[in-house]
């Protein structure tokens, strides 16, 4: 390999690299907001099928 | 049991400020609330660095890293031995001590979980090992690029290129543990002593290179010494340097806010699954 071609290959390597890792940062974090949507879900749900003794009246 | 009360006639040692001349005054109290602040990281708390300080951050690591890039290509001059691929270094130097900072961002938060028990030491262990372990790659990948042409070989079993192979298994090992192990608090404690005891491998890494003959070059830098490379060099490292410095902030304010949000959602998750 050519001396230029290996330095456009480093600083793509780089930046490329750094950008994958952002990237997978994102998508993690969209697993989480998903995690915590789910456990919202699950609030929700069970507030609902709760009867308390207002309503039973 | 009684508290001695002073009364107000008692002599105690006057503050500083009232020693001093009527105008020096406001002057050394701006000195002395900058040098021993009531609250040390109030700053953090302040409202507009929590609303626009990730934006602040975002904004200069770009510039910083564009002006890195630009000086790395267009300041700097061509190495006359080395040729355009003498450039790699600029970035390589950089990803590599920035490497070395998060892994001493592990050793010291891990110290201080082993300490304090308190779970966020933890999350910052954990950041700085993935974010470090991401860069010692990208050190190990653009050190084989250039030693590819420059020394005419992929890799060497050379003193600083196994010792930093080293590390990076080190933390690959810290990073699987986690992964085992879950979010349970002797996991935790597991990786905290693997995080000081991998340590140890930094500073063979850093001074491999004068312990051993290596191929590897020595510092351009000495430290304590007058640089050996021309200002404009020494200038375009120094920038990236600090432009990885900051990317590294970001990332792990990223990294550790994941981690946070990640612990209240299994947390939550298991209080809703149980009541």
């Amino acid at each position: 390999m050519h001396g230029n071609t290996v330095l456009v290959v480093a600083y793509a390597v780089i930046w490329l690299g750094l950008l994958t890792y952002i990237g997978w940062i994102a998508l993690r974090m969209r697993g989480i907001r998903t995690e915590l949507d789910t456990v919202r879900a699950l609030v929700e749900e069970r507030d609902q099928g709760v009867v308390t003794p207002a309503t039973q009246e | 049991m009684q508290v001695a009360k002073e009364s107000p006639g008692t002599p105690t040692s006057p503050p500083l400020d009232q020693s001093l001349p009527r105008w020096l005054r406001p002057a050394w109290r701006t000195v002395a609330a900058v040098w021993r602040p009531a609250r040390p990281y109030a700053f953090a708390a302040w409202r507009p660095v929590q609303r626009y300080g990730e934006y602040v951050l975002a904004a200069a690591t770009v510039v910083t890293v564009l002006a890195a890039v630009w000086m790395a290509f267009k300041y700097a001059p061509t190495d006359a031995l080395q040729g355009d691929v003498q450039r790699i270094e600029y970035f390589h130097v950089a990803l590599a001590w920035i490497a070395f900072l998060a892994f001493f961002v592990v050793f010291l938060a891990s110290v201080a979980y082993l300490w304090r028990r308190d779970e966020r030491w933890d999350w910052i262990a954990r950041a700085a090992a993935e974010v470090g372990t991401v860069f010692t790659t990208l050190v190990l990948i653009t050190g084989s690029l250039w030693g590819h042409i420059i020394w005419g070989t992929w890799w060497a079993w050379d003193a600083r290129l196994t010792t930093t192979l080293i590390l990076w298994f080190i933390y690959v090992g810290y990073l699987l543990l986690r992964s085992y192990t879950g979010r349970s608090e002797s996991g935790a404690r597991a990786a905290a002593v693997l995080g000081i005891i991998g340590f140890v491998d930094v500073p063979i890494d850093y001074l491999s290179v004068t312990w051993w003959r290596t191929l590897h070059p020595s510092y351009q830098v000495p430290l304590g010494q007058t640089a050996q490379a021309p200002a404009s060099v020494v200038s375009t490292l120094l920038v990236a340097v600090l432009a990885f410095t900051l990317l590294f902030t970001f990332l792990m304010l990223l990294v550790y806010r994941m981690q946070r949000a990640q612990s209240v959602a299994q947390r939550l998750r298991a209080r809703v699954e149980l009541e």
